[in-house]
Formats: C-alpha cells, structure tokens, sequence
C-alpha cells in the first residue's frame, strides 16, 4: 500500500544487511591482505639470508620510478596530443570509431599486448623488416628494455588519457572557442587558457592511478624487460621469490613497494572528490561546432599525430591479428592439453568474475548509503575511507607479493593442489575490483536519487524492490562489470607467474612459457584465441546479460 | 557599411536561410524575429564561425566572407561564457590587446580608463564568477573595445539580466558605440530594447 504523502520520505536504502554485508566483505578484504603482507615481512625480515644488495636494491628502485614517470608522462603527452587532434576532426562516425578502436587496449590482456607490440617493434618485428629495407646491417633500436617498457605501458594507458581528455576538451564551452579565435589565441596560450582549464582537475587523480598501475607493472616488465638491469620491484620480488626463494630480500622489496604506493594510494584518497568515475566521457558533442580554417601545419600536424597513435596503438593491435592466423593454429586447436588450459582459464574466470560482481555490488551499495547523504559524521567519513582503501588496496599491494604472503600464510593448512587456485580468484578479485565498484557505483548513486523518494512513497522496499525496480535498472552496468571483470581475470599473468606449472596452467602462462622458449607463434596463435575468448565473454556477460542498453 | 549580400546558409535540407542587409558605420540595429528565424545564425555568419554557402559579405567594398574570425572587422559578445573564468576580470580584458595578456604601460593606462569609463573600476582584480551578468558583459565590452574592431556583434547580450540591470547595461553600450564610433548589431527579444538604444530594427520573418 502507498504511504501518505505526510509520512517523512526517506532518501535512504532502508536496509541495513547490504551496509552491514558490505562492510564484512570490505573488512576481510582488507584483513586477507594485511595478514598476508604482514606474513610475509615477518618471515622474510626474519630470514637473513639475501642475494641483494642495498645499491641492487637502490638500483631496482631508480628503474621502477624512472620507468613509471616517464610512461605516465609520454602517454599523457600522447594524450593530449591525439585529444586535441580528436576534437578538431569534424566526423561524429570516425570520431566514435577511433574511440572505439582505442578502448580494445582496455581489455586485452597485458600478456596478449606484448606479443602485438613485440610483432611490432621486437627483433622480428615490423620495423626491423623495414630497417632491413632500407639496408641496415643491424636493428637501430635497442627494443628490450626502458624502451620496450614505455611504449607498452603507453599502448595500455594512452587511449585512457585520450579518452578523458578529448572529454574535457569537447566540453570547453563554445563561446570559450569563439573568443579564443576573435582574440587570435593559439598555440600554447590556448592550452594554458582553454585546455588546461579543463584537465587539471582531474590530472592528480589521474596521474596517480596510471603511476600506481606502471610502478607495479608485472607481466610487460617481464616480457618486455630484458634482463636484471630493467627490472622493476614487482619482477625483482618475483624473481626473489621464484628462483632464489630469497624471501628477506622478496620483504625488503615488497615493504619499499608497498610504503611508496600507500603514500601515492593516500594523496589519491585525498583527490576522490574528482573521481574518474564521475567525469562524464563523451563521445559525440551534438552542438555543430564551427569550423576552423586549419593552416597546412596544423594539418601536417594532425597528420602526424595519427599517424603516431596508430603505429603505437593500432599497428600492435593489428599485428596480433596478423601474426595469430599462422600454420601453427591448427596444430594447436589439435591439441587437447591446449583445450583444458582454456577450460581451466574459464572456470577462474567465471568464478571471479562472479564473486567480483556480487562484492561490488554490495560494496557499491554501502558506499552509495554514505555518499547520498549531504553531511557525514565522523563514523560515516571513516567508514566511506575503509570502502575506499578495500577497494583500492590492491594497486598498492603487487600481486606477486600478495600471492607470496597468502601462500606463506596458508601453507601449512591448504593442500598445495587446489591452493594456487584460491589464490589466483582471490587476486583476479582485487584486481577487478577497483573497476567493477567504479562502474557499478555511478550506476547506482543515479537510481538512488532518481528512484529513492519514487520507492519511499510506494512503500517499495526489501526484495520487491530489489527484483522489481534495482535489478532491472542495474542490469546492464552489472553485465558490462562482469563483462571487464572476465576479460581482466582471464588475461592476467601475475599470481599464476609464481604458481604455474605443468599441472597448473592458464592460458596467460601458457602464453609466457611459449615467448620463453621462443616459440613466437605458438605464442601468437594462443594470444589470437585468447582475445576471441575475451571478447566473446565480453559480449556473453555485457551485451546478453548486461541487455540491449548495456 | 557592411553589406550582407544574398548570403545563404543552411543546417538541414528543411532549416535554410537566406539575409540581405546593409547597415553604416556607427549606425545601431537590432536584429528581432521568432526563435529558430537565424538571428544567431546571422550572427555567426557575420562573424565567421559559419561558412555561407554563396553570397558575400562587405566592409567598405572589402569583402571579408573569405577571412577568418580573427581577422574581420567584428568582436563578439555572447550571452554566457564570454569571459575565462580562472582569470581576472583585468586578465580577461587584456586579451583584448595581446593574446597573452602581458600589456605594456600605455596599454595598462588604456585598459584602466576603460574600466573607469565603464564604472567597473573596483572588478578589475575579481573572477567573472565573483561579479553580475551585466558586470560581465562591460567587461566584455572593455576586451572588445581594446581589440579596435569596428563593428561589435552582441547575440543576446542582456536577455538573461532582469530590467534594470538590462536598461544600464544597454545605456553604457550605447553611450560607449556612439563615442568609439562602432557599429552595433544587437539579437533582442524585446521590443523597449530597441527604444532604449534608439536603434533601427531588422525583422527576420
């Protein structure tokens, strides 16, 4: 029965388990993963036995800074570049595509964007053909390594920089553009007075998640790195772990990591107000904006630029492709070993991706019951932070080091033959997490203020609610989460990196055990087949689950 | 005299436009008519932010409609967004004069007998978000008098400003047209407007 309009309408989700149910979760979370870390420096700080020295360590660090502040600065630069070439182009349709095309570097799998970008610039990659053309005796550029190492992190994190830039940028309003051209500014004064404006706001936060996610870069660092002397915190804790089993000098790594990513981590909470989540990414701009007498330069320029961007981006994309449809497909659909490496994979997947789902969702919930109200007391301040940091925790916590810890922790209760598995949905989890909140999230503050007061005055509550008004309404950011969260768990080379074996094998490791015996195209093939999976699970869980708005 | 000359334009196969008119050096028009009519169209053709498809535009026999917005006769003032709001009300006048806002003494002079003139003088230091609309919009005036162009195009300058900020508004324009001697062409959707500048009308039907 509807309530009287004289009864107080409540803004609020009148249910309590979903903010006691998400504070449980965010809680173990947070406990999993500081018993593991804490596990781990004991036992490594205990132990003091190390191949490290303090310089091989000072040495290490130095890399992983290095190589962190120069991808995020050469993929923001590449960014803007692209953005600012982006809102000039007058076609809505060429605009959508490239924006669509740009975002296939948001699911690939880390381990399936080496191999492309290795086509691409490795030994027998495609410049080299062309080097070898124009008659060099040897390739010109020294591919493994810091440079390796850049141009794969701006292949992951420029499209993200376009993306949210060309937004800023298109919504510059339009008489800021007009006064601009009347009062002949250009050049850099129209990025200082027009584009800058824009993007500032949002750089720290920005910034900070893409340093976090470079700093502790894994499986590219280790494909892509070439040897001890580029090698990061994150590789030189595995290495530790794995071939050492160096566990004192695995803490010492493990703690520096973790203390620089927490600071980083913290400043980022004090930013959470501009969230990415909530800048609104555009594609078309429906206003026709006028057009521009562009000078020849500036078309050389644009040119140019585009040119760039699809030979870092677009070039590896297609080489995957290329490369994939080899002779050695066959052999490998032949082979039945290849089949349960692939159904393994799934199940992780699929098991990850649902629980990542479920916690989101009611993490998402709790928060959204602390963030739609105008004030916070102090309890609601620290419990809204504690959302965060479970959410968040996992970019300043390495995977590797998790995984250590976890199995430091367990080893003496779990059976070693199902462990590795636990430890892989756990971390593929974490790892979705930030993601499948943030989408949900937006979502999710939406319908509250949209359908709260609606729901009150009906007296829609409990499970009618749920199955009536939230479930429909959700359903499509729900498919698109589960949809990024299957890609994610079934493309990543972290945890399995130290677990993996011939018993125990996923296809990302089957991937990096075929490039460590260079065997290119079998690497290859396997690296095509994993990204059919990918999008069709992408498909499965956003467009038939998720619904036709997804 | 600026001469509009059979100039035509069109957004769909169903929204085009056609204008023809002609209008002296220092003279004042409004342009009136129902909404959807092009009365901002006519404005941003003049100015240059949208390409005729034929026609010709003239300043004293000089055709302009090949040129690009920075390098005709007109500054324009719109109804929002006129002024960049991270700058001061001043930083936002100078660009008037150098695209990079750093002025020399005599231009500083200039720039602070115009804030004077216009009785904006204490905003000089102040964002655009700190001050009225119809402070704004003198600010604005002052950016575009400093850019010497001689013919000011205003797309509804004051139809958001309640009556009395409107009517001193539209005094200070044309108490400011008539002495620098600038051609006005003002969008309005009120009749007194007209009256108040004692300007002719152009009715677009």
């Amino acid at each position: 029965m509807a309530k009287s309009i004289s009864q107080p309408v409540t803004y609020k989700y009148k249910n309590k388990a979903i903010d006691n149910l998400g504070f449980c979760i965010s809680l173990i979370l947070i406990s999993v993963i500081i018993l593991s870390i804490s596990s781990l420096l004991f036992v490594g700080f205990g132990n003091k036995d190390n191949y490290l020295s303090s310089g091989d360590i000072f040495g290490i660090l130095r890399f992983t800074l290095l190589q962190s502040l120069l991808s995020v600065f050469f993929s923001a630069l590449l960014g803007i570049y692209v953005a600012q070439i982006l809102v000039s182009i007058q076609s809505q349709r060429f605009k959508s595509f490239f924006l669509s095309l740009s975002s296939v570097a948001f699911v690939i799998p880390t381990v399936v964007a080496g191999i492309g970008i290795i086509k691409v610039w490795g030994g027998n990659g495609i410049i080299s053909y062309f080097e070898f053309i124009l008659g060099a005796d040897q390739n010109f550029i020294n591919f493994y390594g810091l440079l390796g190492i850049l141009l794969a992190h701006i292949f992951f994190n420029a499209p993200l920089f376009v993306r949210v830039f060309y937004s800023c940028f298109g919504a510059i309003p339009d008489n800021y553009l007009k006064n601009a051209e009347q009062l002949n500014i250009k050049g850099f004064n129209y990025f200082l007075l027009l584009e800058w404006p824009s993007i500032r706001h949002i750089l720290p936060l920005l910034f900070g998640v893409i340093f976090l996610q470079c700093f502790s870069s894994f499986s590219l660092i280790l494909m892509l790195g070439g040897g001890p002397s580029s090698s990061t915190l994150e590789v030189a804790i595995y290495t530790a772990v794995r071939y050492d089993f160096d566990l004192n000098s695995a803490a010492i790594l493990a703690f520096i990591q973790l203390a620089i990513c927490l600071i980083v981590l913290i400043v980022l909470d004090f930013f959470q107000n501009n969230k990415i989540s909530h800048i609104k990414i555009k594609t078309t701009f429906p206003y026709k904006r006028w057009v521009q007498n562009k000078s020849f330069r500036k078309i050389f320029s644009n040119i140019f630029g585009m040119i760039l961007y699809s030979l870092l981006i677009f070039l590896p994309l297609l080489m995957l492709i290329i490369s994939g449809l080899n002779v050695e497909i066959i052999n490998i659909l032949l082979n039945s070993k290849i089949y349960f490496v692939f159904l393994d994979s799934i199940a992780i997947s699929l098991i990850s991706t649902f629980i990542t789902v479920i916690i989101s969702w009611f993490v998402a919930e709790a928060r959204t019951n602390i963030i739609i109200q105008n004030e916070l007391d102090y309890v609601q301040f620290f419990k809204l932070k504690f959302y965060n940091i479970s959410i968040l925790l996992y970019l300043a916590v390495p995977a590797i080091v998790l995984g250590t810890g976890l199995f430091v922790l367990f080893k003496g209760f779990l059976s070693y033959s199902y462990f590795p598995f636990l430890i892989l949905i756990f971390s593929n989890v974490m790892l979705c997490l930030p993601f499948s909140v943030n989408i949900i999230q937006s979502k999710s503050i939406y319908l509250r203020k949209k359908h709260g007061r609606l729901c009150s005055l009906l007296g829609i509550s409990g499970l009618n609610r749920f199955l009536t008004i939230d479930f429909p309404s959700m359903r499509s950011v729900l498919g698109f989460a589960a949809g990024i969260s299957a890609c994610l768990s079934l493309g990543d080379l972290s945890v399995i990196a130290l677990f993996g074996s011939q018993d125990f094998q996923t296809i990302p490791w089957l991937i990096f055990q075929y490039l460590s015996s260079y065997r290119l195209k079998e690497a290859a093939c396997v690296s095509l087949l994993l990204i059919i999976l990918c999008f069709s699970l992408f498909y499965f869980f956003s467009r038939i689950l998720g619904g036709e708005n997804a | 005299m600026l001469d509009v000359s059979s100039i035509k334009f069109k957004w769909s196969n169903e929204v085009k436009f056609e204008f023809n008119l002609q209008i002296s050096q220092g003279e004042i028009v409004t342009i009136e008519g129902p909404s959807g009519i092009g009365k901002s169209t006519l404005i941003n053709l003049i100015s240059g932010f949208l390409k005729p498809e034929s026609g010709a535009i003239f300043w004293f026999n000089k055709r302009i409609d090949k040129l690009s917005p920075r390098e005709r006769p007109t500054s324009t003032i719109f109804q929002s967004d006129n002024l960049f709001e991270h700058l001061s009300c001043l930083h936002n006048a100078s660009l008037g004069i150098s695209p990079r806002g750093k002025l020399a003494f005599k231009e500083q002079e200039k720039i602070n007998n115009l804030f004077l003139e216009l009785g904006i003088n204490d905003l000089k230091n102040r964002k655009p978000n700190e001050i009225s609309g119809g402070q704004q919009a003198r600010v604005s005036l002052v950016r575009a008098l400093l850019s010497k162009k001689p013919i000011l195009l205003l797309d509804e300058p004051v139809s958001s400003l309640d009556q009395k900020t409107r009517e001193e508004t539209l005094n200070v324009l044309k108490k400011t047209s008539k002495k620098y001697k600038l051609t006005l062409i003002i969008v309005s959707h009120h009749n007194d407007d007209r009256e108040l500048l004692n300007a002719r009308q152009i009715k677009l039907t």
